[in-house]
């Protein structure tokens, strides 16, 4: 007759002495009597014993050395105080926000790179558009109006982009991007197949603490220092420079999407997305009684563009706006399309000194340059 | 006589749970000595267990390693409910149960060299068996044999027995400690030791005799 599970589990437990004293002494008993439950109690038993025998293994002095290193490198981390903590998490995220838009413009500057060496041209080759825009007045460290920073790119829809999300990791507001009329940006890129060539822009009005605007006005100086491609020589100084370059083995890519923009802004004319005649490049400029420049802007924003050079002081735009109220400032991106430029590293050199000298001489005045202090 | 000898093991235990305890304090402040004695108080068994449950030596380690890497790290969650070692023996099973179903019918080191596909222990290499063990003696090799019998009968329990198996019978913890490590009560705990024996009896039998 097999014996009930029961009695086995117990034979089990009493081989390990987890039975109360009661049982055991039931169990104690059966084991002597029967003499089934004897042989299945010497088979646990000896089953136990086999399992015991395993031979153990010491991990040494090594081990205990190795984790307490690692243990003395965690405690140092886990020691940093909580604001610090916090403070290194804001930083963390920051610096990553920046190397991806680091990194994303590295990118795109590579896929211009590849469409520049595509080309088979060696010779230097000026767009009359830009020459115009060129013709604008605009100074050094690109600040035509004190709260203005135009760069130029040659992937204005991509740097577009870029800025966007660095304006975003600084938490900025920004006003032409709200959803409509980030929607009616995108048609706009679409029908233009994803491009906006020489003599347009995208610009951002952003609004936020002189501080953060600092910020992003550094941030986008460096980058601009970082990458011959997204840069700030305004275009005067830039073709002067290319244009002493124009026996060298450089290259300027021509650019054919300018009829297609300028006809995908006729088209938007009316459609409440403004797309006008740069007219906006302040009242300064105008002052200047500089040509109009034969690009469009690409407004993107449904509010009234500031015309007042001084626009670090903050204004709502809107009575109820509930930005009136609070010490910020605002500042506009413009970011304008040029070609792309093959240069060797000479030439590359000889732009980033000239950007360095320019950026590096608008700090040293403490003033924003505006076209009055150009004139 | 028996009642002086139990007194002193549990003076014995409660000294060495008071000595833990402050070393877990110590180990709270940032005191790092503190913790590589409960490293050094420990890590053998913890090691041991793992090794039986992954069957890899190079695994074992690293779940040592790591089952003391995430209790310091998690340290101020712990209650002192239970004992520390109790604490860390949880995390060690549970690191090594997943690394085993991760890797379940992977190769693993067999004893000190030579590799045996877990789920076919019987087709190792006898040359693998003999150069494991150091005198190359006859005895030794069936020694060696019986090992490795025993091993991979272990390692072939399922996840729920295997672990109670050997917290029981390698490391000779209580019912009541494997039931706090594997969060199961003490019934339960009866019935999975129970149930592995058995399993293993029958897989080990003539090994019996």
């Amino acid at each position: 007759m097999p014996i009930k599970e029961e009695i086995l589990q117990k034979l089990s437990a009493y081989l390990d002495g987890e039975l109360p004293d009661d049982e055991a002494a039931g169990v104690g008993g059966l084991i002597e009597s029967d003499p089934a439950v004897k042989e299945e109690y010497r088979k646990l038993h000896t089953t136990r014993m086999l399992l015991k025998s395993l031979p153990a293994e010491s991990l040494g002095n090594d081990f205990t050395l190795r984790v307490a290193k690692k243990v003395a490198a965690g405690w140092k981390k886990r020691s940093i105080s909580m604001p610090a903590r916090l403070a290194a998490v804001a930083a963390a995220v920051l610096v990553v926000a920046g190397l991806g838009y680091f990194v994303a413009h590295r990118h795109f500057e590579t896929n211009s790179g590849a469409e520049v060496a595509s080309k088979d041209s060696m010779n230097l080759h000026r767009r009359p558009a830009e020459a115009a825009i060129g013709k604008k007045g605009e100074k050094s460290g690109e600040s035509v109006g004190e709260n203005q920073l135009v760069m130029y790119c040659s992937d204005v829809d991509r740097a577009a982009g870029e800025t966007r999300q660095l304006l975003m990791a600084n938490a900025v507001k920004i006003e032409h991007l709200q959803p409509a009329l980030k929607n009616e940006a995108l048609n706009v890129k679409s029908e233009k197949q994803g491009k906006i060539a020489g003599g347009e822009e995208i610009c951002f009005r952003v609004r936020g603490t002189q501080a953060q605007l600092d910020r992003i006005r550094r941030d986008l100086n460096s980058r601009s220092l970082a990458d011959a491609g997204l840069s700030q020589i305004p275009e005067d100084a830039y073709n002067s420079l290319i244009t002493s370059m124009a026996g060298e083995e450089t290259e300027v890519v021509p650019e054919d999407k300018t009829t297609t923009l300028a006809a995908a802004a006729e088209k938007k004319k009316g459609t409440g997305f403004a797309i006008r005649e740069d007219t906006r490049a302040m009242k300064t400029e105008s002052a200047k009684s500089a040509p109009a420049p034969t690009g469009q802007c690409l407004e993107v924003r449904s509010r009234k563009v500031p015309v007042s050079p001084d626009t670090s002081v903050s204004r709502s735009e809107t009575p109820g706006d509930k930005y009136a109220e609070e010490k910020t400032a605002s500042m506009i991106i413009r970011l304008r399309y040029r070609a792309p430029v093959t240069l060797n590293a000479s030439q590359k050199t000889r732009l980033r000194k000239l950007e360095e000298s320019m950026l590096q001489e608008g700090m040293e005045s403490q003033q924003p340059i505006t076209n009055e202090a150009a004139e | 006589m028996s009642r002086v000898a139990s007194n002193t093991v549990e003076q014995d235990t409660n000294v060495r749970e008071d000595d833990e305890n402050t070393l877990v304090a110590g180990s709270l402040r940032g005191d790092s000595e503190a913790f590589s004695q409960l490293v050094s108080r420990y890590q053998d068994r913890v090691y041991n267990v793992a090794f039986r449950i992954c069957r890899d030596h190079q695994q074992a380690e690293d779940v040592t390693q790591e089952a003391f890497l995430k209790a310091f790290k998690k340290l101020d969650r712990f209650r002192g409910k239970s004992r520390f070692y109790t604490w860390l023996f949880r995390i060690a099973v549970n690191q090594a149960l997943s690394w085993k179903r991760k890797h379940a019918g992977r190769h693993v080191l067999f004893l000190d060299s030579g590799t045996c596909d877990c789920d076919n222990p019987g087709e190792s290499s006898p040359a693998a068996m003999v150069t494991s063990n150091e005198d190359g003696s006859g005895k030794s090799l069936e020694n060696s044999e019986t090992a490795m019998r025993i091993a991979n009968a272990i390692v072939q329990l399922d996840d729920e027995l295997r672990p109670a198996i050997v917290l029981r019978d390698v490391d000779d913890m209580s019912y009541a400690e494997i039931a706090r490590i594997l969060g199961v009560p003490d019934g339960t705990v009866k019935s999975r030791i129970y149930r592995g024996r058995k399993i293993l009896q029958e897989k080990l039998s003539d090994l019996m005799e």
